[in-house]
């Protein structure tokens, strides 16, 4: 169960993102250690786990962001560091957790960088940029803010934008920190069926999500960290048991049949007011 | 046509209008038709013209109109994009010390040109020493930190420093030159020429063209560096590019004019809210505003306390400061480049 790699892991034939081993150590304490995760095309990965559990430094090790202390990560069988930063651009798209998006560009004009990357591009052209930006639009439900200047819209609206500017990046590899963020219900929904049908059109995404029936209704698989190691991977049903989450969560947690789809419903359980707190 | 463009094309039609103006200001009183009756003589058409009126307009007023509108341009174009690599609207090649560094490298320029050096000679030698410390100058600070607000007090401290040696070496190397380098540090077009022009203007073109190349890249840089290199830019190599020709740019105005403050800092900031935050339209904007501004600064130099010459960096100060303090108390004011 410990691995996301070998055995029933990995399902993926054709291996895209690879991770093995990997270790990030800082000033002797391991952030994340010696995690195996491979994604193939298609797949959306959870990433889930409490607060400190080393998910967005696993996360940033997948982008190349950070360099691996120890292991090795790898996009298409080539190590990750050997790629250059505008060829990593065509690769992997990130969305991170706080995008600085107080700017007074429109929401149009952010979306527009997501197509940076393909300027110098020979089977690029401005048709091409102007209908994968229209596209990014339409999918997160933001073509009628496009006008509008980026720093007066919400959070929720804001994380969309960023969504969309991820979106119009166009790479087989999608790496998202918490992408519902700030997002109502209905969006946090949206943004899954987009990220769900990202995967599906064109490769694979990667996304750490709190909430754990979000994950397990989207996730082809689940890797559960805690304190920066692998507690669990595999499929929803597999990953998300009441004791699995009650231990890593220590908080008390029920898991049920989903009574309107396959797959488990969690549940937490309140704990009981013990008689010093009263 | 987009708004932004004809804001442009506004900001051109006044920069000529100011450039035509700047034309009739000065010692010699000369009228617009004798400028009209110059300028039709030297097209061609034989007109009475006062032989005089033509060495005082074409000799001596429009290389100085030129090379202000030049530098102008130059300050103005490399204070947006400082601006835009520093996430900072207060980086400004004065502030941050590269415009007193690329002095310092102009003044050593001007001590090691040999006495037998020829017209020519002297401007190349001394635009080679000022941009090349400008730019030494300008890499360094790009390496120190990428924290803007610790750059700009890096910078202030670095440009104090250099605006002290800058005078103590002046006063201490020839007591009896210090009226006439005085300009370095005050900044000034007295010494306007064609010859200085021809040296000076390609290279400020050259940088400036560099800068504009790297538009869309300063516009990427405003999500962050970590965004940034996400969407390709390889940040430090990036950053490089910026400062680098903003070094050069400023070495060449520096050379040329002198330390000319607040003109980068100033012209950005008006214009922005006009033209929005993308780099295309901005650096074109920030370049005319600040030739415009440079234009009457050295306009109101030459006539306010007529016969005598006020150094224009000391005018630019005078307006700059209060604009300065303008935009840093307006409401809308949020302490970076949004």
């Amino acid at each position: 169960m410990g691995a996301c790699d070998e055995g029933a892991c990995d399902e993926a034939a054709e291996m895209s993102l690879r991770a093995k081993q990997v270790s990030y150590r800082i000033d002797d304490t391991d952030l994340v250690s010696g995690i195996d995760l491979t994604v193939g095309e298609g797949q959306l990965v959870a990433v889930l786990g409490p607060n400190g559990a080393g998910k967005s430094t696993l996360l940033q090790l997948l982008a190349g962001d950070l360099k691996p202390t120890r292991g090795s990560v790898q996009l298409d069988g080539v190590d990750i560091g050997q790629i250059s930063t505008q060829d990593l651009a065509l690769q992997r798209a990130f969305l991170s957790q706080n995008p600085r998006l107080d700017l007074d560009f429109t929401v149009q004009a952010i979306v527009e960088m997501g197509r940076y990357p393909h300027r110098a591009q020979t089977d690029n052209s401005p048709a091409i940029d102007r209908e994968a930006v229209a596209d990014a639009l339409t999918r997160v439900e933001i073509t009628h803010l496009a006008d509008r200047v980026v720093g007066s819209l919400s959070g929720g609206e804001r994380q969309r934008v960023s969504l969309a500017r991820i979106i119009a990046q166009r790479t087989p590899l999608l790496l998202m920190d918490e992408p519902t963020t700030f997002t109502d219900v209905a969006h946090q929904e949206l943004i899954m069926i987009e990220a769900r049908r990202i995967a599906a059109e064109r490769g694979s995404v990667v996304a750490i999500i709190h909430d754990l029936n979000l994950a397990a209704a989207y996730a082809d698989r689940i890797l559960l960290l805690s304190k920066g190691q692998t507690v669990a991977c595999g499929q929803p049903a597999e990953v998300l048991t009441s004791e699995t989450l009650t231990d890593t969560y220590q908080l008390s947690m029920q898991v049920v049949e989903h009574p309107f789809r396959d797959g488990p419903l969690v549940l937490t359980v309140p704990q009981e007011i013990t008689t010093e707190t009263r | 046509m987009s708004r932004n463009r004809l804001i442009l094309i506004g900001l051109a039609f006044l920069l000529i209008v100011v450039g035509v103006g700047s034309l009739l200001v000065g010692a010699a009183s000369l009228g617009p038709s004798q400028i009209l009756r110059v300028g039709l003589d030297r097209l061609g058409f034989t007109t009475d013209v006062e032989p005089q009126a033509d060495s005082v307009l074409v000799g001596i007023r429009l290389p100085r109109t030129l090379a202000t509108a030049f530098v102008g341009y130059g300050l103005g174009v490399v204070g947006a994009s400082l601006q835009g690599v520093f996430r900072n609207p207060l980086a400004d090649s004065h502030l941050l010390g590269i415009s007193p560094a690329a002095g310092l490298g102009a003044l050593v320029g001007y001590a090691l040109t040999p006495s037998g050096a020829t017209s020519w000679q002297t401007p190349v030698i001394i635009v080679i020493c000022s941009a090349l410390s400008g730019t030494a100058f300008s890499l360094y600070l790009g390496r120190l930190t990428s924290d803007a607000g610790r750059l700009s007090l890096i910078g202030a401290a670095l440009s104090f420093g250099a605006t002290a040696w800058l005078g103590a070496i002046v006063l201490v190397w020839d007591n009896s030159r210090v009226p006439t380098l005085l300009f370095w540090i005050f900044g000034g077009l007295t010494g306007a020429t064609w010859r200085s022009l021809y040296v000076v203007a390609p290279v400020i073109v050259l940088a400036v063209f560099a800068q504009q190349r790297t538009a869309r890249t300063l516009d990427i840089l405003a999500l962050g560096e970590v965004e940034a290199r996400h969407l390709g830019v390889p940040v430090e190599a990036a950053r490089r590019r910026v400062l680098g020709a903003a070094g050069v740019a400023i070495g060449a105005a520096v050379a040329m004019a002198g330390v000319v403050g607040f003109i980068g800092l100033v012209a950005p900031n008006l214009v922005r809210r006009a033209l929005g935050p993308a780099h295309q339209d901005l650096l074109i904007g920030s370049g005319l505003v600040g030739a415009v501004l440079l234009l009457v600064a050295d306009s109101a130099a030459r006539t306010v306390a007529n016969p005598t010459e006020i150094p224009v960096g000391l005018l630019t100060g005078m307006i700059g400061a209060p604009i300065m303090a303008w935009i840093l108390i307006r409401p809308g004011f949020h302490g970076r480049v949004r």
